[in-house]
């Protein structure tokens, strides 16, 4: 593969993604609302027991948590509650920047342009997914600190006896948010050989989001906690599914299928 | 004759059960100039699609600069060719950002970009337009800049469709007359697809028609001429109406066919005449 016309087109797509309001707006406001507003006020909630008992349903979901937070909601919140958000906002951003890359592309009538140039199936594939994967990631890795600065100084984990992040987290951030993130990019290859514009591809991207919405509701309803053996297996989970959409997505894309739709 | 660039062989595409192309056959040879032309919907695009390896054929084959076009050899193939079809160019982008993402795909070595698109720009009559968004050009300067990029990496062999679509009359002479010289002193090969001819005849060496993606017509433009029109017909100018009389009379009572019509320059004519003073002229 050749690493120069990769390059290019990585590249390419920055520029063009970094211009598109868009783009920009999830991408900036996400990090904001989800890892600076909303653990903010989470936290500063259950830094008040009298303020987090008037919400019903707190008794439901300690009750699913690992003994040793049951006693603290705080922890609760900052290690389990909120965790499934940082699956979710890779995903989202995946989704946002994979559909502005690869569908806008046909949408605003350039993808041709880009067939005609001596990139193969494989660099051209691979470095659309790069475009988007890499920024996905430093913005998820973006959040975990803003979020981390946020524990730090609202819950103040050291006076409690407890480290934050944990050796979970790093691993959730580190390796399991790049992997859905892939996921979701992964997917996106394969609805834009068939969606033609940019509402339809991310009307049925929007369900990729699903999965994590259901964990973030089942851990609200105690059924679930995000600990180190729900990582796992998610971790699990998205490495056989990557697998599967890499080859997929990789080895099945087709210069001939994707110029007979255009 | 040395090997052609192009050569297809029978090549057939269909979509379903209809034909884009059918048993289309033929060459394509260094320094000249092939008109691929015909209505809308003949054919041409996938034909341009099939030759450079976007496409498979169902049937038949196709060989670029002879070697045979396969998965595997049409990217590096792709290298020494430059395409300019109607695929738009990135409007969010200036038009040196897209010059300078094509040129690092095409392999322009690094050092030498910046220069390289200053000269497709100036030749195509864009250099000052170097730091615009594509996005906020007119429609025929959309089209100046994606010549441009074709031109960028100094293709041996040029694929153009409807190059002069959007362009006024003097870029489009202006156009002509670089891709002809790009044919004599550089060896460019060119294929021009198109529906309207707009001056492009002129340098055209090679002609395929195509009508619903059959073959009617290939071969050299003047052998074809000459088998169409075996008798050419001659032109006497004269700048008086009676004498112009008197020699048709004289003619025809020679057994000479012979008319007299009145020729006015035309409104193209016109428009040169009057477009300012270009330099060089």
């Amino acid at each position: 593969m050749n690493k120069t016309r990769m390059w290019a087109v990585v590249v390419k797509d920055w520029r063009e993604l970094s211009r598109t309001k868009q783009t920009l707006l999830p991408v900036v406001m996400l990090p904001v609302v989800f890892a600076l507003l909303l653990p903010a006020t989470l936290i500063a909630a259950a830094n008040q027991p009298q303020a987090l008992s008037s919400i019903g349903f707190t008794e439901a979901w300690l009750s699913a948590m690992p003994g040793h937070v049951v006693a603290d909601p705080t922890r609760a919140m900052v290690e389990f509650v909120l965790a499934p958000v940082f699956l979710m906002i890779p995903m989202v951003i995946a989704t946002v920047l994979a559909t502005a890359s690869f569908v806008g592309e046909k949408e605003r009538d350039t993808l041709e342009g880009l067939l005609f140039t001596p990139l193969t199936d494989r660099e051209l594939v691979i470095s659309k997914i790069l475009a988007t994967w890499i920024p996905a990631v430093a913005v998820t890795w973006g959040s975990a600190l803003i979020y981390t600065a946020v524990v730090s100084a609202l819950a103040k984990p050291w006076q409690h006896g407890w480290v934050f992040p944990n050796g979970t987290w790093l691993v959730l951030v580190g390796l399991i948010a790049p992997l859905a993130a892939f996921f979701a990019i992964g997917c996106i290859v394969l609805i834009s050989h068939r969606a033609a514009t940019l509402q339809g591809a991310q009307a049925v991207a929007g369900l990729l989001v699903l999965p994590v919405i259901l964990l973030i509701m089942s851990q609200v309803a105690g059924v679930v906690a995000f600990d180190a053996k729900l990582v796992f297996a998610v971790g699990l989970v998205l490495i056989f599914a990557n697998l599967m959409v890499f080859w997929f997505a990789v080895y099945r894309f087709d210069r001939d299928r994707i110029v007979t739709r255009l | 004759m040395t090997t052609p660039l192009i050569r297809a062989e029978k090549l057939t595409r269909n979509f379903g059960d209809r034909p884009a192309v059918e048993n289309l056959s033929f060459e394509a040879h260094r320094a000249r100039v092939l008109g691929v032309l015909g209505p809308n919907g003949s054919g041409k695009s996938t034909t341009v699609r099939l030759v450079t390896g976007l496409l498979r054929p169902t049937s038949g084959s196709v060989e670029l600069f002879g070697e045979p076009v396969t998965a595997k050899s049409a990217p590096r193939l792709r290298t020494r060719i430059g395409v300019q079809t109607e695929s738009n160019l990135y409007h969010r982008l200036t038009v040196a950002e897209n010059l300078q993402a094509w040129a690092n795909l095409h392999g322009v070595p690094a050092p030498k970009i910046s220069d390289r698109i200053d000269e497709v720009l100036a030749v195509v009559g864009l250099a000052d337009r170097r730091k615009s968004l594509v996005g906020s050009l007119s429609k025929g300067l959309r089209q100046k800049a994606k010549i441009a990029r074709a031109l960028l990496h100094s293709p041996e062999l040029l694929f153009l469709d409807e190059p002069t679509a959007g362009l006024d009359p003097e870029a489009s002479e202006d156009l002509v007359n670089h891709l002809a010289n790009l044919r004599s002193e550089f060896g460019t090969t060119i294929v021009l697809c198109t529906h309207q001819l707009h001056g492009l005849e002129r340098i055209c060496d090679d002609v395929v028609v195509l009508v619903n993606g059959q073959m009617v017509a290939a071969g050299q433009v003047k052998e074809l001429l000459n088998e169409h029109w075996p008798k050419p017909e001659f032109t006497v100018k004269v700048n008086d109406l009676a004498v112009a009389e008197q020699i048709v009379a004289d003619l025809q009572s020679a057994g000479v066919a012979a008319t007299v019509t009145t020729e006015r320059p035309s409104l193209h004519e016109l428009y040169f005449r009057l477009l300012p003073h270009r330099e060089g002229e």
